[in-house]
């Protein structure tokens, strides 16, 4: 982390100087991305990175090895812990490129501490290597968008989602609670909320009226689904990530 | 301003001339709108509509007007109230696919009635739905007033 300092200073260069009063200059966020993976790329020893706006709000990074082991951005946290049902560099990815760019995105400032991480590192943590991250970054500002998986993507932005797949959960993530509700509605209305779209890659919102609570989102893409409750202040994203990712071909 | 009003034909003509002239003003105000729809989903009917075609296919309005009432109505609304643990069943709702976006906005005065908009592309649901609430208010307390105002006087 000796370049600390030199990434600080970038970061107020990208952000703060040139950031207008109420416009978000998402511009700036792939020169911020690109100084955060040469910061990945150079931290061998565990540390927490710190990413915190002009609000007070933080995004945390946790880096060992050249990898990302564990993601917290608004959304919730995501873990790099392997298990059997779900890839943990998928997760990772999709958080990086979802709530975490978001973050990114709407931020005026932006500046970064770094830090000896709170807890021990899991050993099972294995997490994402700095280079599938960036390949996977780079990916998602191509055309290559087309072949990101819009229903590990919108798991991203979840508080709580599950996979389906052939109408059987095969993954869950999230507040067991709202996990809970979830599982309530994968044996009933979800199949009816299915059935609204007229087959084919689709995306389905639902929620109050207003910008406040929670959203209930259906997403299907290539033979799979996600159920998803998160944020209204994810709406924006999803949307954008359904009429993005989701490829023409597999619209009907 | 006394109106030529002789008997619930013609007031109910006008009732509906005023309408569609504000739902065809709200659609011209959302970019990339390319239809409006005001439904009734209790009825599954459309009351009125505005689209940029000359004479759009009623079949298209009334698979809107259904896909409104399967959205915020029935066992999918439940569901989904249940799922968000809401008082009410959903108000709003998006549906991305095909290459077209369709969204969906219940009458916060009328549960039964919605409007619902189908959009370009290219265009931005959230700033639909944005001029969709703020326009819903100026368009259907006056259907709801003149309808009641007919009915008290037929």
């Amino acid at each position: 982390m000796g370049g600390l300092d030199r990434l600080n200073s970038k970061l107020a260069k990208l952000k703060g100087a040139d950031a207008e009063d109420d416009q978000i200059v998402t511009g700036a966020t792939e020169g911020i991305i690109a100084a955060l993976l040469a910061e990945i790329e150079e931290t061998i020893l565990p540390r927490d990175m710190v990413l915190t706006n002009e609000r007070g709000e933080q995004a945390l990074l946790v880096v060992v090895g050249r990898r990302v082991v564990h993601l917290e951005a608004p959304g919730g946290p995501v873990s790099g812990v392997a298990d059997a049902e779900d890839d943990p560099a998928a997760r990772l990815i999709a958080a990086f490129t979802g709530p975490f760019r978001t973050f990114l995105d709407q931020a005026r400032e932006i500046s970064i501490d770094a830090m000896r991480p709170h807890h021990r590192v899991d050993p099972t943590e294995i997490g994402c290597s700095v280079e599938t991250l960036a390949a996977a970054i780079t990916a998602v500002g191509t055309d290559e968008a087309a072949e990101i998986d819009p229903v590990t993507a919108g798991l991203g932005h979840a508080v709580a989602g599950l996979r389906l797949a052939g109408g059987e959960i095969v993954a869950r993530t999230g507040d067991p609670a709202l996990v809970t509700r979830l599982e309530g509605l994968a044996g009933g209305g979800a199949a009816g909320l299915g059935q609204v779209a007229a087959g084919g890659a689709s995306c389905t919102l639902l929620g109050p009226a207003g910008d406040g609570g929670l959203i209930l989102v259906r997403i299907e893409a290539r033979g799979e689904a996600a159920l998803i409750l998160a944020p209204a202040a994810a709406r924006a994203g999803l949307i954008a990530l359904c009429r993005t990712a989701v490829p023409s071909a597999d619209r009907s | 301003m006394h109106l030529p009003v002789e008997g619930g034909r013609i007031s109910t003509r006008l009732r509906a001339m005023a309408l569609s002239r504000r739902i065809q003003s709200l659609r011209g105000s959302i970019p990339g709108c390319r239809s409006l729809v005001y439904a009734d989903l209790s009825a599954r009917l459309v009351l009125c509509s505005d689209s940029d075609l000359p004479r759009p296919p009623q079949e298209a309005l009334d698979a809107l007007c259904l896909r409104a009432v399967r959205l915020m109505t029935g066992p999918v609304a439940e569901a989904a109230r249940m799922a968000l643990a809401a008082d009410l069943p959903p108000g709003e709702a998006v549906v991305v696919q095909g290459g077209g976006i369709e969204v969906f906005l219940r009458a916060p005065t009328a549960s039964d009635e919605a409007l619902c908009a189908v959009l370009d592309p290219a265009a931005d649901p959230e700033v639909a739905l944005a001029l969709l609430r703020g326009g819903i208010d100026a368009i259907l307390p006056g259907v709801t007033e003149h309808a009641a105002t007919a009915d008290r006087g037929q």
